[in-house]
């Protein structure tokens, strides 16, 4: 799933649950260790127990699932573990709170939109983990490469354990299997939009009921190579690769100009709607089958069967663009120890457990066997839900650590092995020069208003193609400097030169 | 509603009234009226709970509010939260676009709901006048959401029922989304499509409070029926469009979100005369949602409100001082 459906599918179980959580239930004491099952380690430990505050629907069987958690963390680390799920639409705040008070807590989950993850390490709630990390935790230390840990690093130090899932924005296009086919579209010789060209004018022609593009806006920064270190809303990039990390204004790029006029071009040829038609209304239609394209979307591993099975249309997909790391996308979610953590040694080793250890993974992610899920085919791991799956399903592979150890729960995927993929993709991407750089916006809130609301109205017409880009480009450059674009440019030049001296 | 002739009366008692109030204290007056304070009690403490109680939060337009730091501890940073509004470039574009569209939807919000009051008040048959009522009432209950959907069918480009009309008769047809100049007339249909229904209640109810006698009176002076609406029905209403239309002023500087982000389709192309400051806060503040900045713009928008409806009443008064709100 990309990050937004994610967020999507949040806030719609954020919704559905907001204000009818039920009260988690006391979780059974910690036990005195059994010497006889545990193996060594874990008998010279000290009994401890272990929290983990997330968010969350809080499920009526978690803490059943707690106590399958605990059997295997007292073995392995002597440990009981505490599972202490927030509902989602009171999780920012209550954190707050429990810092706030100086509650004590042991490991939560925090990121750049929930929890804030900066303002956590800036206010002192969370700790550096670079001395726990390789001496408590190897197995999670080495399971990606150290330059992605960069994105985790505030300061020079990791204050967060990067959950592993699709970390890369590989942007290109989607299209209908069916029309790729007819017209004899090789998706694997396309290597950036303007080589569609002659598949589109074909449809054009040749499909009276078909609209070839769903709009013919083509621009994202991705695909050229530019990293938006401080928002996807507002143009101010670096190249990813550029050691200098020169700041600069990406609407006044030739790469910019090139994506508006290429979408003129279309939209003047007919390839797209004339009017802009809403994402939700875009989605119908091309269930429908009136689109033959789709233009800059994620195209994942196994992205194209998660498109078919959202849309009902088979598909090609292919990127045309070289991804990259961002700060943005590989800390999406992490975990992180509490400042205020009695034993933060014991809350690595669990992180180290929940990151590394498939069978404790897909128990918090999935839930008890049998009971919450079952096998369909247990060799190649894929499971569908169980009796009582209603009971604990909390969906959020993504929260609780690696999710290339999560059980399929989709044959197909399976098949592809996508996790596999995924994590070749992650590993072979080239981390961005300010891969670990994080913008603070605080200094220039009033320009980043104003610039934001410049680019939702004058960009998103000129990249839709809907207005001439020889008149429209330089008026959006000009507001854009009137709403004080330059000064955030400055502002981001300055933190990222001040950045660059603590990395 | 108080009989325009028991007016002179009701004044000399609140004078006699303060007057013995002043003599005997505010005890006094306290325990003489305590009934009545028993009486007012639940309305007056609802006020204090949901309107005045949460007044404090203005302060919040003057901090940089830090969840963690709670409301009264975030530091306080003058008039900083307002910058964004008063240095943004189209800051004249969508004050005026603010107030053009909203006087537009008073004023013709007026005319048609009274006329539309009128038409109903004359339906004789009971069935008919009900199911009028309630057809006309129906739109109030619909989103604009689904609104916005109505009007895309009627007006999109591509295959929009406007457009074919306008080419089976020969016109050529119009890119509407894409044609700012269309739009204050069409948002002002389908605001008074939505709200007309609504508003024309409140006058027909008014209407029942008519003495039917006047209109007795009239006939047998052979009065038409255009004369007892011009002499009688109009004259008796008064009172209420005031208190509605000064109301309506007071939340001039309130853009109906709804209606101005959904119908439409926060389309870029038509922000020249649709933009306002509800739709400009919303698409400013989403990148970096900023608490202290949106309470600076909603301060802004009520104290201009606060301003208007004290210099309306104000004109009222000049012009006619027993119809002034206060």
């Amino acid at each position: 799933m990309s990050r937004m459906t994610r967020l999507i599918a949040l806030s719609v179980v954020v919704g559905l649950l907001a204000g009818c959580a039920a009260p988690v239930a006391a979780p059974p004491a910690a036990q005195a260790p059994k010497p006889a099952e545990a193996d060594q380690t874990a008998a010279e430990l000290p009994p401890v127990t272990i929290t983990y505050t997330y968010g969350g629907t809080v499920f009526k069987d978690v803490d059943l699932v707690s106590e399958a958690l605990s059997e295997i963390a007292r073995k392995k680390i002597n440990a009981t573990i505490k599972l202490k799920p927030i509902d989602w639409g009171a999780f920012d705040e209550k954190m707050k709170l429990t810092f706030a008070a100086g509650e004590e807590c042991d490991i939560v989950f925090t990121a750049p939109w929930i929890n804030n993850f900066i303002q956590n390490v800036a206010n002192g709630n969370i700790i550096p983990l670079d001395d726990l990390l390789p001496k408590y935790a190897p197995g999670l230390w080495k399971s990606m490469p150290e330059s992605s840990w960069d994105a985790a690093r505030v300061g020079g130090k990791i204050y967060g354990v990067l959950n592993q899932q699709i970390w890369v924005k590989p942007f290109g296009f989607y299209v209908r299997k069916d029309l790729a086919d007819k017209y004899k579209l090789d998706v694997n010789s396309i290597n950036k939009y303007e080589d569609l060209e002659p598949f589109l004018k074909a449809v054009k022609e040749g499909e009276p009921d078909v609209t070839p593009l769903t709009s013919a806006y083509n621009w994202m920064f991705e695909t050229a190579g530019f990293d938006p270190i401080v928002s996807q809303e507002v143009p101010v990039a670096i190249r990813f690769d550029d050691k200098e990390l020169k700041v600069f204004n990406a609407a006044a790029t030739p790469e910019f100009k090139a994506s508006v006029e290429l979408a003129r071009k279309w939209y003047l040829a007919g390839y797209a709607p004339k009017d802009k038609i809403p994402r939700a209304d875009a989605d119908a239609m091309w269930r429908a089958g009136k689109f033959a394209m789709m233009l800059a979307s994620v195209v994942k591993p196994g992205g194209d069967i998660e498109h078919r099975q959202r849309f009902g249309q088979p598909v090609y997909a292919k990127s045309v663009t070289r991804p990259f790391l961002t700060t943005a996308a590989a800390s999406a979610t992490m975990n992180a120890i509490c400042r205020t953590s009695k034993n933060p040694e014991r809350a690595m080793m669990v992180l180290e457990l929940l990151n590394t250890d498939v069978e404790f993974y897909n128990l918090i992610s999935k839930g008890i066997e049998g009971r919450h899920w079952e096998w369909v085919d247990k060799e190649k791991k894929i499971i569908k839900p169980g009796p009582n799956n209603a009971d604990y399903n909390p969906n959020t592979d993504w929260q609780f650590g690696n999710q290339f150890n999560a059980y399929y729960i989709d044959p197909e995927q399976a098949e592809q092995n996508v996790w596999e993929a995924t994590r070749k993709l992650n590993n072979e991407s080239p981390p961005s020069a300010a891969l670990g750089f994080n913008f603070n916006p605080d200094p220039v809130k009033t320009e980043l208003a104003n610039v934001a609301a410049v680019v939702k109205e004058l960009q998103e017409p000129l990249t839709m193609g809907m207005v001439d880009p020889e008149t429209a480009l330089p008026e959006y450059l000009k507001r854009l400097d009137e709403a004080g674009l330059q000064t955030i440019i400055a502002e981001a030049q300055k933190q990222l030169n001040e950045w660059a001296k603590t990395k | 509603m108080i009989h325009l002739t028991d007016a002179p009366r009701v004044h000399q008692q609140a004078a006699r009234l303060s007057q013995t109030g002043r003599q005997r204290g505010f005890l006094w007056s306290l325990r003489h009226n305590k009934l009545f304070l028993l009486m007012a009690s639940p309305g007056v403490l609802l006020l204090l709970v949901f309107s005045y109680l949460p007044m404090i939060g203005i302060i919040i337009a003057f901090k940089d509010f830090r969840a963690n730091l709670g409301i009264f501890d975030s530091p306080w940073v003058g008039f900083k939260n307002f910058e964004f509004l008063f240095r943004s470039p189209v800051l004249a574009r969508i004050t005026i676009n603010t107030l053009l569209l909203n006087g537009l939807f008073i004023v013709t919000g007026l005319v048609a709901s009274v006329g539309l009051a009128l038409l109903l008040n004359e339906v004789r048959l009971k069935i008919a006048a009900r199911a009028y009522q309630t057809v006309v009432f129906f739109p109030y209950f619909v989103s604009w959401v689904i609104v916005g959907y109505f009007s895309f069918a009627l007006l999109n480009s591509d295959n929009g029922l406007v457009n074919q009309v306008l080419q089976r008769i020969g016109l050529s047809p119009v890119a509407w989304y894409s044609s700012p100049q269309y739009w204050p007339w069409i948002l002002t249909l389908a605001y008074l499509w939505k709200s007309t229904g609504y508003g024309s209640v409140i006058y027909l109810a008014a209407m029942l409070g008519i003495n039917q006698e006047y209109y007795e009176a009239a006939m047998l002076d052979g009065a038409n029926k255009w004369q007892q609406i011009r002499y009688i029905t109009l004259p008796h209403l008064v009172p209420v469009m005031t208190v509605l239309t000064l109301l309506a002023v007071g939340r001039i500087f309130f853009a109906d979100f709804g209606l101005f982000y959904y119908v439409t389709r926060d389309n870029s192309l038509l922000y020249a005369t649709t933009d306002v400051i509800d739709t400009y806060v919303y698409r400013a503040l989403r990148v970096n949602a900023d608490i202290g900045m949106a309470a600076a713009a909603g301060l802004y928008q009520s104290v201009v409100g606060f301003v208007l409806i004290l210099a309306s009443n104000w004109m009222v008064k000049k012009i006619d001082p027993d119809r002034a709100l206060f």
